[in-house]
């Protein structure tokens, strides 16, 4: 089947040049080679795209298909965040992001695969098994946001919504070879999408070009009463202001992070993208964080995130919902349903979440992290009064293979390396990945790191970028 | 206390029984936890504030205390696994 941009097959739907009928036929036939290929999908949803095709809206995203990862409530639709625990719960209620889509009229394909709870950076712990990476199925397409990743980079949908609290739509967006975009904390309402840690939860998106990265955070952004954590801010037409013009913009390289990578050809390849914005025209600087600061960003964010997530999922009970089992008393059922409804890494993080926050240890752990964060924070805004956005590689190594792939590495390299991109979630910065190359015939990324609310500086400096390469609009499907 | 008492009385607060199977994964990351811990333990924070969200909000504020997004009592018990005369249904509280 023909695969398309948003905007190529928008086109095409407004000339009235394309059987919509038959493309969908098309497309779920490819869904269902690719669900068995790579596991990407946790519910179909046929039904719901094909009423689309009964409707019309004057949007971009009319009619085109979509994916949205199985922690976004859906009225009337599975949603399981790929937890046993929500196995079978059918929400009363959309989210706003769902709600803004339907608007819209997109189509919606299917829900897709996540780490349980979305809490992890393989996919492995989803409870319909693991998801694998479109360009070599022994290996993993990373994660949380596995699913809707491995959906964009197979070609079945140009573009899918995932969440990123540490870094859960942009690593997956650079082991598999698209783009994954996080705005800023507050620019898209995070209204009905099951939560992990809440200070540091955000909205994301998956596409394989800029441009319609930009058409589907302009459908997104803005101010819902029903977060109050989203902002007032205006918001931009950054489709229409999309600038590649790099002249006057000064490009940080973060070397604390870029230094770690062992891979020479990463590293090479990273030396090639900063040479280009040179040749682009940007001023490109070199900038460092202190070193036993970048050391503690695994470190804040296990804890915050544990923590915040514990609270968060104190909820899932089994009474009022979910995975329900027997038990002689109310705490019965509960500790039951819970012990039975959750992954054992789940629960371990729970109870570490727990520890950090007991009476007796929040000021020494909780409340430690979140000064240290502020600390780290406050690196980054040094950084950003004189350069426009930060760049480092996304990740030191290829997609791991599904064997050997682990959330719980220790080494150096992987302490700073392959977690600094929660840098932008202690921020909220609006942070994007993009393909960049191939090592070893898997695609490699980069992160692209901004100020606060300045999404269009983040999507024009990808733009300039993506035109001097040859990595837009990748997919990789087999039969 | 020892720490696996210690974690297996942290994980019924948490409501989650551990098995005895369970239990040398949690004492592994536990170890892993509080070395994270003793990482911050060494940074200087003094008189550093707590960053509980990224950036100042200024959204936070009261609004006003009108009911809405009101879901109905048959959506609100849809999901519930044991219902009774309209109300989720759960052993004795009171003796």
């Amino acid at each position: 089947m023909e695969t398309y941009t948003i905007e190529q097959l928008a086109a095409k739907i407004k000339n009235n040049e394309i059987d919509l009928k038959q493309y969908y036929e098309e497309l779920f036939e490819e869904v269902a080679i690719q669900q068995k290929r790579l596991n990407c999908m946790v519910t179909i949803t046929r039904e719901e795209a094909f009423k689309a095709l009964e409707k019309e809206s004057g949007s971009m995203l009319n009619k085109i298909p979509g994916v949205l990862k199985d922690n976004y409530s859906t009225k009337g639709i599975l949603t399981t965040a790929s937890s046993r625990m929500l196995e079978d719960y059918v929400p009363v209620y959309s989210a706003a992001v769902y709600e803004s889509l339907e608007k819209a009229n997109m189509a919606l394909i299917g829900k897709a695969s996540m780490d349980e709870l979305a809490m992890g950076g393989t996919n492995k712990s989803a409870l319909t098994g693991p998801v694998l990476n479109p360009w070599d199925t022994s290996r993993i397409s990373g994660g949380s946001s596995g699913g809707s990743a491995a959906c964009v980079a197979s070609g079945l949908v140009p573009f899918a919504m995932g969440s990123d609290t540490g870094d859960s739509v942009r690593k997956p967006a650079g082991l598999c070879g698209v783009y994954g975009f996080k705005p800023t904390w507050g620019r898209i309402s995070r209204y009905g999408i099951i939560p992990y840690a809440s200070s540091l939860d955000a909205v994301g998106i998956f596409t394989r070009n800029v441009r319609d990265m930009a058409i589907v955070t302009r459908e997104l952004a803005g101010r819902d009463n029903r977060d109050m954590t989203s902002s007032f801010n205006e918001v931009p037409d950054y489709l229409a202001d999309l600038n590649p013009n790099l002249a006057k913009r000064t490009i940080a390289v973060l070397t604390t992070v870029s230094n770690e990578v062992r891979n020479e050809k990463i590293k090479a390849n990273f030396e090639e993208m900063v040479a280009k914005f040179k040749e682009l025209g940007a001023k490109v600087i070199e900038v460092t964080i202190d070193q036993e600061l970048a050391r503690a960003i695994l470190p804040v964010y296990k804890i915050i995130a544990n923590s915040e997530a514990t609270s968060n999922h104190a909820c899932l009970d089994g009474i009022k919902y979910g995975n329900r089992q027997p038990g002689e008393s109310v705490d019965e059922i509960m500790i039951n349903s819970r012990s039975n409804g959750f992954g054992d890494h789940i629960k371990r993080r729970f109870i570490l979440g727990n520890l950090a926050l007991a009476t007796e240890n929040q000021e020494k752990m909780f409340r430690q992290a979140q000064r240290v964060r502020r600390l780290i924070v406050q690196e980054m805004d040094e950084i950003f009064k004189n350069a426009d956005v930060i760049i480092a590689p996304n990740s030191g190594q290829i997609a791991p293979k599904v064997a050997e792939a682990s959330d719980d590495m220790l080494s150096d390299e992987y302490i700073i390396l392959e977690n600094y991109l929660a840098l932008a979630n202690f921020g909220g910065n609006p942070s994007l990945t993009m393909p960049v190359g191939m090592v070893d015939g898997m695609p490699i990324g980069l992160n692209i790191t901004g100020r606060i609310f300045e999404e269009q500086t983040v999507l024009d400096v990808a733009y300039a970028l993506e035109q001097v390469l040859d990595f837009k609009d990748r997919y990789k499907r087999e039969d | 206390m020892d720490k696996e008492a210690m974690l297996k009385e942290l994980g019924l607060k948490t409501m989650f029984d551990i098995s005895d199977e369970q239990m040398p994964a949690l004492v592994d990351e536990y170890e892993v936890f509080m070395h994270h811990v003793q990482v911050l333990e060494k940074i200087d924070t003094t008189g550093v504030a707590i960053m509980a969200y990224p950036y100042d909000i200024e959204t936070t504020y009261m609004r006003e205390d009108e009911p809405n997004d009101v879901i109905s009592r048959d959506d609100a018990l849809k999901n519930a696994k044991e219902v009774m005369q309209n109300q989720v249904k759960v052993p004795k509280v009171v003796g």
